[in-house]
C-alpha cells in the first residue's frame, strides 16, 4: 500500500500522522500568517489558540490528509473576527474627524530604503513583513496559504472559499506587487 | 518569485528561527490546551485518583519483594556460620591442604576400615551377650 505524503510548509505530512504532531508541524507557519494578518502578536498568539481548539474539539477524528486546509479555513475565519472587531474598535475609538482608515495599519517603517538598509538582511526582512502587511486581504490570503502554509492552489481555494481560478489571481497580483516593493532586495 | 522561491523559502525560515522563545512556549502551552480538549485524548487520560492508587500498589509489591528477600531461617544462617568458621580454622591451622583435598581411594580405604571396625564391635558385643542396653538396670 502506498503511503500518502504531503509537503505541508516544510513539513512532510503523513496520513497516519497524530493530532499533536500536526498541531506542532503548522504552529509556526499559523502564528507568521495571523501576525502578519493582525500585526499584532497577542491576537495571533490567541486566533491560533483558538483555531487549534476548534480542530481538536470538532475535527480530530477526519482523515489528517483534510487538517491542513480545515485547520487554515478556522484560522482564516478567526482571523478575520479579529480583524472585524478591531475595525469596529477602531471606528468607535477614533475621535471626531479622523477615520480609521488615516490611522497606519502598523508602526510606521520608512518606505524609503537607503543604501545602509539595502545591505541589511534584518531591514529586507522588515521591508517583507511590511509589504506583506500591505497586500489587500485577499492578495495576502492566497500569498501566504500558498508560500508559508504550503497549501496547494485547490486547498487554499477551499480555504478561502473561493474558486481556484480566483486563487491564481489573487496570488499573481501578490507577487507582483511584492517584487515591485523588494525589487532592491529580490533581484 | 514563486511560492517555491528559494528566497522567499529561505526568508520564511529565518522567520520561523526568529520567533521569541515566549511566542514558543505560548504556542505550545496551546497546542497542549487545544490536546487535551480534545475527547479521544481525554479517554486515555490519567485520572486523579490512579496517583494515590499507584503509590500504594508500588509500597504492597516493595513490601512484598522485602518479605520475600528476607534471611530464610535462624538454622540455615547458623549451618552457614559454622561452616565458615571451619574453613576458617582449616585455614588458619598450619596443616597441608591438600590433607583434606578429595582422594577416591583414600575415602574407599577408609569406608572399608570403618566397616571393619563396626564388625568387630558387633561381634565383639554378640561374643559378650550383653548390649549397653542389658547392662543398665
Amino acid at each position: 500500500m502506498i503511503k500518502q505524503t504531503k509537503v505541508v510548509g516544510v513539513v512532510f505530512m503523513d496520513e497516519n500522522m497524530t493530532l499533536a504532531a500536526f498541531l506542532e508541524s503548522v504552529e509556526r507557519n499559523a502564528y507568521l500568517t495571523a501576525r502578519l494578518s493582525l500585526q499584532n502578536s497577542e491576537d495571533a498568539l490567541d486566533a491560533v489558540q483558538d483555531a487549534m481548539l476548534k480542530l481538536s474539539q470538532q475535527y480530530a477524528n477526519r482523515p489528517s490528509a483534510e487538517w491542513a486546509p480545515l485547520f487554515y479555513r478556522i484560522l482564516r475565519n478567526r482571523i478575520i473576527d479579529v480583524q472585524r472587531r478591531n475595525q469596529t474598535r477602531k471606528q468607535w475609538m477614533a475621535p471626531t474627524g479622523a477615520s480609521a482608515e488615516d490611522e497606519p495599519a502598523f508602526e510606521a517603517v520608512s518606505t524609503e530604503p537607503d543604501v545602509e538598509r539595502l545591505i541589511d538582511s534584518d531591514a529586507a526582512r522588515a521591508r517583507m513583513d511590511e509589504a506583506i502587511m500591505q497586500l489587500p486581504d485577499r492578495q495576502r490570503e492566497a500569498f501566504l496559504l500558498r508560500s508559508l502554509d504550503g497549501l496547494d492552489v485547490a486547498e487554499t481555494a477551499r480555504v478561502m472559499g473561493c474558486t481556484v481560478g480566483s486563487v491564481k489571481t489573487h496570488y499573481f497580483r501578490a507577487l507582483q506587487s511584492l517584487r515591485k516593493k523588494l525589487s532592491e532586495y529580490m533581484p | 518569485m514563486n511560492s517555491k522561491d528559494p528566497n522567499l523559502q529561505h526568508y520564511w525560515q529565518q522567520q520561523r528561527d526568529a520567533l521569541s522563545e515566549d511566542v514558543l512556549l505560548r504556542l505550545r502551552a496551546a497546542r497542549i490546551r487545544a490536546l487535551e480538549a480534545n475527547p479521544q485524548f481525554q479517554r486515555f487520560r490519567v485520572p486523579g485518583w490512579s496517583l494515590p492508587a499507584g503509590v500504594l500498589a508500588a509500597t504492597v509489591l516493595l513490601g512484598l519483594g522485602v518479605w520475600w528477600a528476607r534471611p530464610v531461617s535462624d538454622a540455615s544462617v547458623r549451618a552457614a556460620d559454622q561452616s565458615v568458621i571451619e574453613d576458617a580454622e582449616l585455614l588458619a591451622s598450619n596443616e597441608d591442604p591438600g590433607l583434606y583435598a578429595e582422594d577416591p581411594e583414600f575415602l574407599a580405604w577408609s569406608q572399608s576400615q570403618l566397616g571393619q571396625e563396626r564388625l568387630k564391635n558387633s561381634g565383639r558385643e554378640t561374643l559378650s551377650g550383653d548390649s549397653p542396653q542389658k547392662g543398665k538396670p
